[in-house]
């Protein structure tokens, strides 16, 4: 019998969860250390955009993204003692996503932190990379203006 | 603040765990070298700071984002005749389509739910 737990979110109301697919953030999001627990939720079963939602936190979301569909040759060199702490040999092992920014009309995914979940035991963090090539705004798509205006 | 003075090779210990040795000085610029617990991440400040900010502004996200973002690549790529000025943005959003059902499987492996399904996650 899975235990199930209700939560708040400002955004999609009240939504119960299975507990075992609470994903465990033990050092929280940079900006947001005290938010560990989060749920990955898929904003439609077409979509390749997903919530990022916070357990602790009803108000505090992020749109994430498999960046690899949009960046075939994105590569996390993370140190292996980084992610030790999720119970990963190499990123490689793990999902990763990266989170989206809307910027003017333009959408941007943080290729510089990417957050790497191990699936199995679902514990995550958002890795640093030194990797120059990456920054924090790559662009995604554009938004077209008359559609966001009709939203 | 604490100033030390450190030459070449000397190392400071913070606490138990942390070391930080010089490793390298040449000019205005210092080399060191970081030895800490895997629970304490060590960032260039600037950095972590781009980082947080980023994360700090991507909270705003809303709802509407996201259904603004699907029509926008649903429209792009399903009107390749209007992406013939510009060929690259289109093709890239075909393979967005073309990914979807791909990471909506990669979604299922990991069990994870829908915002639209929620009630589908109590049938196990």
């Amino acid at each position: 019998m899975e235990r199930m737990m209700k939560i708040e979110t400002s955004r999609f109301g009240c939504l119960e969860i299975a507990a075992d697919r609470v994903i465990q953030f033990p050092l929280g999001i940079l900006g947001f250390p005290e938010c560990q627990s989060w749920i990955l939720l898929q904003s439609d079963p077409q979509s390749c955009f997903f919530w990022l939602q916070s357990v602790d936190d009803a108000e505090l979301a992020f749109i994430v993204v498999q960046p690899q569909n949009f960046f075939p040759a994105y590569h996390v060199r993370a140190q292996a003692e980084e992610m030790k702490l999720i119970g990963l040999d190499s990123p490689e092992a793990g999902e990763v996503f990266a989170i989206c920014n809307r910027v003017g009309n333009s959408i941007t995914a943080n290729l510089q932190g990417p957050l790497v979940f191990n699936a199995q035991t679902r514990q995550a963090r958002q890795v640093v990379l030194c990797d120059r090539q990456y920054h924090t705004r790559h662009e995604l798509c554009l938004v077209e203006p008359a559609l966001a205006a009709g939203s | 603040m604490l100033v030390l003075s450190r030459q070449k090779d000397q190392t400071i210990m913070i606490g138990d765990l942390i070391e930080i040795t010089v490793v390298e000085v040449r000019g205005d610029k210092v080399r060191l070298g970081i030895a800490a617990p895997v629970s304490i991440p060590v960032h260039r400040k600037e950095v972590y700071e781009a980082i947080q900010r980023e994360n700090q502004e991507a909270a705003r996200a809303t709802v509407d984002d996201v259904s603004t973002l699907e029509r926008s690549i649903r429209r792009q790529s399903d009107a390749p005749a209007r992406q013939q000025t510009d060929e690259r943005p289109g093709s890239q959003h075909r393979r967005i389509l073309d990914t979807a059902a791909t990471i909506t499987a990669a979604a299922r492996m990991a069990d994870i739910p829908t915002t639209a399904a929620q009630s589908r996650s109590d049938s196990k």
